[in-house]
């Protein structure tokens, strides 16, 4: 249930009410923390507003959802609050929802630190790059347990890999979660599972060739869907010390990037393929070829929570085997990803690694 | 000359906020045509196979004594799992990829050629599967299989040497009860350890798995506001309840020989003692918890003949009604005998000789058909030593914490508030925390956490030796002194009630009463 737009003043009040009302008594009120989500994009907010949905199934918490459109010049700033439900347990959570112009926006601070939940955990959910924001962020960073961020709309990846490395060397304290980087936390831990020898590590880093197969589906958020493959090329780049020599675009949008790994030189390609089953970004294949012609091909299987991986070489070919791969869909997964998991050295290491990317 | 060389770190392991993986196994689960494997083993295994956190290679076989083939069991596991899992409706894609890890293996428990063709089996499966020999059997058999299926399978180099084997493992998962009373739990512990390392032994006690259990230790040792009262200081006493509605169903035969000090209170109850009362580990691993646990099991200071006569209630159920519903006496149900003097209730008053709980009376309690199931801890907080707001006629209620441990579990903290307006009139009000209000869906059944440590080889939630041995050594003479004196008042309470008069009595002597739940 939603009120009308409300004066900032009566948004307790309005609350209350709506708590009050006949249709929210079968439910029950619960919050474990405030999760402050921002987004300058409408079209991105439908995307936000999901992933608030999934959240509350599992972290009963208050809502505060700010949506702004820097590219609309009227000045206007909007309140309105709701209840929302929780799927099908009977939990509900207060959501109060502030839209506002880019000339208001210095006034939404002061709008909802009365409305942060005493005592308990502050999450924000950022839209875009946290470190681009100068309004509200700069305002709740000192309040904020930690920040979640999606980097899907970030165009010069160079340039926000700098200032968040400048970021998480500021806030110490303040734990940092990009999205993306959650979102291939399962592919992470499959390759790390299967090179996991000191032979098996040593063919991926003196490999002759990798392709990873992104998914390029549009999903009319603006968003740029090979992100997650270059974090996860980045981080392999990382980990395994490649240094990045060179890097074209062919006209498919697929990206080619050379790096030497001091023995050999060799290709990585990003290959966009569109799978309308998955969503936008989401990896569909990995396949190393390794120096002494051992193949890994690494590719998630249709609606399980796993990846088969094949080995093979030009003689035999091993048993397939499969690694979970956490559905980030379900709940307690996405949860778990974007709450719990801690953001380890890797990250810094991939943003690094990617400094040198071109922009999109 | 040659360096050693050093071991493999793996450059792509992060290292931070893992959650445990359990390797790679295959579990073997012995008496798999019972009411457990339907109920709770299958239910958690797909559960763990929905949250990826079974092994990449797996597999389970179930082993019983009946005809079956593969597909049969697999068919009648799926109907398992649809009607007991906790998530539902079943997810039919990933049953159909998890049922293809499921196999049957019929045998006795004593045929020398079915354990052979198990191991062939077995091989066969790590082989196709990639298992890597690495096995855990769960033994859900009538304790008296034990020694007999653990020498077979030791016989059969089905269990492997601890000291000797190191590239792959076996595991061995026990049921409760172990053992009856003292010497026949010594007599099993050795019967096993001639075969096995107490390393591969698991004892289960499917209380540990559970979320509320589990967060005992948490909630007493990442809250210091509370553990700075949890002593003899200020808290006058603790009670500690283990309620269920139902009766005996139809396990007569097994009540007549257990009863309900076996059932019940030598293992679940005695773990929740030993969780509420431990000092804090010097870490988290599982040798250090238990460690603690054992020397709660340890100060418990031993019943005397007179306290075996004063301390120690038992009790029997009568007809009565539950729900509203008629329900028959003890005496009257299936497979019992018509005299029978087999306890149903017991209530006991026991005393910690330790710094912390010296003087602390710890009022322990488990029936069958009492008014409602509930399992809950509650902690009883001195009064205040002034009486700033004690009238003539009326005493400031004590502060309670209660842990409910199921159902609706959570923490409840009872305290006083003035009552708004003029006079000064004191109210009790709770402040309460439910898991259900805030975390939204059911957390994971207790026997997936378990089957899921034994997998990555985690103990910290199966019972020690040493913990066991020390509560039968503090049951063992009640069971004595209960075979030796028949009681003359059975039964001695109607279902539907909360057990004897003797066992609230065994309170007012003291000035204290039982927590209405």
């Amino acid at each position: 249930m939603t009120t009308a737009d409300i004066q900032i003043v009566d948004i307790e009040s309005e609350l209350a009410r709506l708590w009050d009302s006949r249709q929210e008594k079968d439910h029950i009120k619960a919050c474990l923390c405030t999760l402050v989500v921002y987004t300058p994009d409408s079209n991105h907010a439908v995307y936000l507003k999901n992933i608030v949905q999934a959240f509350i199934e599992k972290i009963p918490c208050r809502i505060i959802f700010i949506q702004s459109d820097p590219l609309r010049d009227a000045n206007f700033l909007h309140v309105s609050v709701s209840i929302l439900r929780g799927g099908k347990v009977s939990i509900a959570c207060d959501q109060i929802f502030i839209e506002a112009s880019s000339s208001q926006m210095s006034r939404v601070p002061f709008i909802l630190l009365p409305h942060l939940v005493a005592d308990l955990p502050i999450y924000l959910l950022w839209g875009q790059d946290p470190t681009t924001e100068g309004v509200i962020f700069p305002a709740l960073q000192a309040f904020a347990a930690r920040v979640i961020f999606d980097s899907s709309g970030i165009s010069d990846l160079p340039a926000f890999s700098r200032r968040m490395c400048a970021l998480m060397d500021s806030l110490k304290n303040l734990d940092l979660m990009d999205m993306n980087w959650g979102k291939i936390s399962g592919w992470r831990a499959a390759l790390s599972q299967v090179f996991d020898s000191a032979l098996k590590s040593q063919q991926l880093r003196t490999c002759k060739g990798i392709q990873i197969r992104y998914n390029d589906k549009n999903d009319g958020c603006g968003q740029h869907s090979e992100i997650q493959a270059i974090y996860l090329l980045g981080w392999l780049a990382a980990q395994m010390q490649w240094t990045l020599t060179g890097q074209e675009q062919e006209g498919n949008r697929s990206r080619l990037f050379s790096y030497t790994n001091r023995v050999n030189a060799f290709t990585v390609t990003l290959l966009p393929q569109t799978d309308q089953a998955l969503p936008s970004g989401a990896l569909l294949q990995i396949d190393v070829a390794s120096a002494d012609n051992t193949f890994f091909s690494i590719a998630p299987m249709c609606q399980l929570p796993k990846v088969m991986v094949h080995i093979s070489t030009l003689e035999k070919c091993e048993l397939p085997f499969t690694l979970p791969l956490p559905d980030l869909k379900r709940g307690s997964s996405l949860i778990k990803t974007i709450l719990y998991d801690e953001t380890s050295e890797h990250y810094r290491n991939m943003l690094q690694a990617i400094e040198h990317v071109w922009p999109f | 000359m040659t360096l050693p060389s050093l071991p493999f770190k793996n450059p792509l392991e992060e290292l931070i906020g893992v959650s445990k993986i359990a390797a790679p196994c295959v579990i073997v689960i012995f008496g798999a045509t019972g009411d457990l494997t339907a109920r709770k083993l299958f239910p958690a295994l797909y559960n763990l196979a929905l949250d990826g956190q079974l092994p990449a290679h797996f597999a389970c076989v179930g082993f019983a004594r009946r005809e079956k083939s593969h597909e049969d069991f697999r068919q009648e596991m799926c109907e398992a799992v649809s009607q007991f899992s906790r998530t539902k409706p079943i997810d039919d894609v990933l049953w159909q990829n998890f049922s293809q890890q499921i196999f049957y293996h019929r045998s006795e428990f004593d045929q020398d050629e079915g354990y052979e063709q198990l191991n062939r089996f077995l091989q066969e499966l790590d082989r196709k599967l990639d298992t890597k020999g690495n096995r855990v059997f769960y033994l859900s058999t009538q304790p008296s299989y034990f020694p007999l299926i653990i020498e077979k399978l030791k016989q059969h180099q089905l269990v492997y040497d601890a000291d000797k084997i190191q590239d792959k493992w076996s595991r061995v998962i026990i049921e409760k009860p172990f053992g009856h009373d003292v010497s026949s739990a010594l007599s099993l512990q050795k019967e096993i350890t001639k075969h096995l390392d107490e390393s591969q032994i698991y004892r289960i006690d499917h209380y540990l798995g559970k979320e509320t259990v589990q967060n005992l230790l948490v909630f007493r040792f990442s809250n210091p506001i509370f553990e700075a009262v949890w002593n003899n200081r200020y808290v006058d006493h603790i009670q500690i309840t283990v309620a269920e509605e139902i009766g005996i169903g139809s396990r007569g035969n097994f009540w007549e020989e257990a009863g309900l000090l076996r059932d019940i209170i030598q293992n679940h109850v005695m773990q929740l003692l030993s969780l509420v009362a431990m000092e804090p580990p010097i870490n988290i691993n599982a040798t250090a918890i238990r460690n603690e646990k054992v020397k709660v099991m340890e100060a418990v200071r031993p019943l005397s003949e007179a306290d075996l006569a004063t301390q120690v209630i038992r009790g029997q159920y009568a007809a009565g009604l539950i729900n509203g519903k008629e329900a028959c006496g003890y005496r009257q149900e299936k497979n019992v005998n018509p005299n029978s003097y087999v306890e149903t209730y017991a209530a006991l008053k026991l005393y910690l000789d330790s710094w912390r709980w010296a003087g602390v009376p710890f009022y322990l309690r488990a029936g069958k058909r009492l008014p409602k199931r509930a399992t809950e801890i509650a902690i009883f907080f001195k009064n205040t030593p002034s009486f700033l707001y004690h009238s003539r006629n009326k005493k400031i209620e004590p502060n309670i914490l209660v842990i409910r441990i199921q159902p609706d579990e959570g923490i409840s903290l009872k305290m006083n508030c003035k009552v708004p307006g003029l006079s000064q009139c004191i109210q009790p009000v709770k402040m309460d925390f439910r898991y259900g209000s805030y975390f939204g869906l059911a957390p994971p059944e207790a026997y997936e956490r378990l089957i899921c440590d034994c997998m990555s080889g985690d103990n910290t939630l199966f019972a020690r030796e040493d913990e066991v041995m020390a509560s039968w050594r503090l049951l063992t003479p009640v069971l004595d002194y209960w075979k030796a004196v028949q009681p003359k008042d059975f039964p001695n309470y109607p279902s539907g009630t909360w057990g004897p008069a003797a066992a609230d009595q065994l309170l007012e002597k003291d000035g204290r009463h039982w927590r209405l739940i």
